[in-house]
């Protein structure tokens, strides 16, 4: 698993989830770090479930979320911070 | 088959990992045939189940179960938490149930999961929500349903909690009398073409 930056990661992720965020009036590239995906309804459970499929394979990443707060899961900046540093491996 | 009645919250019992493989079977018929249906065969669904019992973040983590003892052993129980806890364990159940499905099971995971999407209602945050009921097959009848049930709307009550939500099978008639013989209305209704099953949204208060 080769290294992945946090603006890597935020910037798929908003990539992915273009449509639905402008469809509901969200400029992607101005949303806060804690821009909760979620709670805004931009995606729902099952949108979570392909969220991290599409970013595990474009990155072709294999995540270990368990330390991950669920309420971070699904916000921007967190998640991202957390995903990139899972592939930072051990300090 | 009688004995000593009482409820025990799991978190209050040592090691409560010790009961996975007693409380398992009634958690897992509770949620089936949703379970079966989702994860493609029971042994799937029994692994996500084994998995999401010693999560903390799961929406049926050991530390939410109050488990029905008699003479000691556990012989059924229910799973209750607010509609604001659901919300953040739905996420971590998913991606939990994501890695049981392993890489190469996850296209049909994902597809069958897409098709379930929508089957459940929301559960408003202030809300006390019934995850899961049951009874071990050899300890059904005798009041035990009707027992848990005023167990789980007393825990609610004295947690403050004044709205209660549950979802149940049209076809499970016998449970949906009880959960009406209790209070709780229908306000919406699902269907599952996948399953062929309706599934009724209850509210109480």
């Amino acid at each position: 698993m080769s290294k992945v930056s946090t603006e890597e990661i935020r910037s798929f992720v908003l990539q992915e989830l273009d449509e639905p965020l402008r469809a509901l009036g969200h400029e992607p590239g101005e949303l806060p770090d804690e821009f909760d995906l979620h709670e805004s309804g931009v995606i729902d459970s099952f949108g979570i479930l392909e969220l991290i499929t599409a970013l595990e394979d474009r990155f072709s990443l294999e995540i270990d979320y368990e330390n991950l707060d669920p309420e971070e899961l699904t916000k921007v900046g967190p998640f991202a911070r957390y995903v990139s540093q899972q592939t930072a491996g051990p300090a | 088959m009688t004995g000593a009645r009482d409820f025990r919250a799991l978190t209050d019992v040592p090691s409560p990992e010790r009961f996975v493989s007693d409380l398992q079977p009634w958690i897992h018929e509770a949620g089936n045939p949703y379970l079966d249906w989702l994860f493609g065969a029971p042994d799937s669904a029994r692994a996500a189940l084994a998995a999401w019992m010693v999560s903390d973040g799961s929406e049926i983590s050991l530390g939410r179960v109050v488990g029905l003892f008699e003479g000691g052993n556990p012989i059924g129980g229910y799973v209750g938490l607010s509609g604001s806890d659901l919300a953040k364990c739905v996420r971590k159940d998913a991606i939990t149930a994501l890695k049981v499905a392993g890489r190469d099971g996850r296209p049909a995971f994902l597809e069958r999961a897409r098709e379930l999407s929508d089957l459940r209602r929301p559960v408003e945050p202030d809300e006390w929500f019934l995850s899961k009921l049951g009874v071990l097959v050899p300890y059904r009848r005798g009041g035990r349903g009707r027992a848990l049930l005023e167990d789980f709307l007393g825990r609610g009550a004295q947690a403050g909690f004044s709205r209660f939500r549950l979802d149940v099978w049209a076809r499970d008639e016998h449970t949906v009398r009880l959960y009406e013989s209790a209070g709780f209305l229908t306000f919406d209704e699902t269907f599952s073409e996948e399953m062929g099953m309706r599934l009724l949204a209850m509210r109480l208060g």
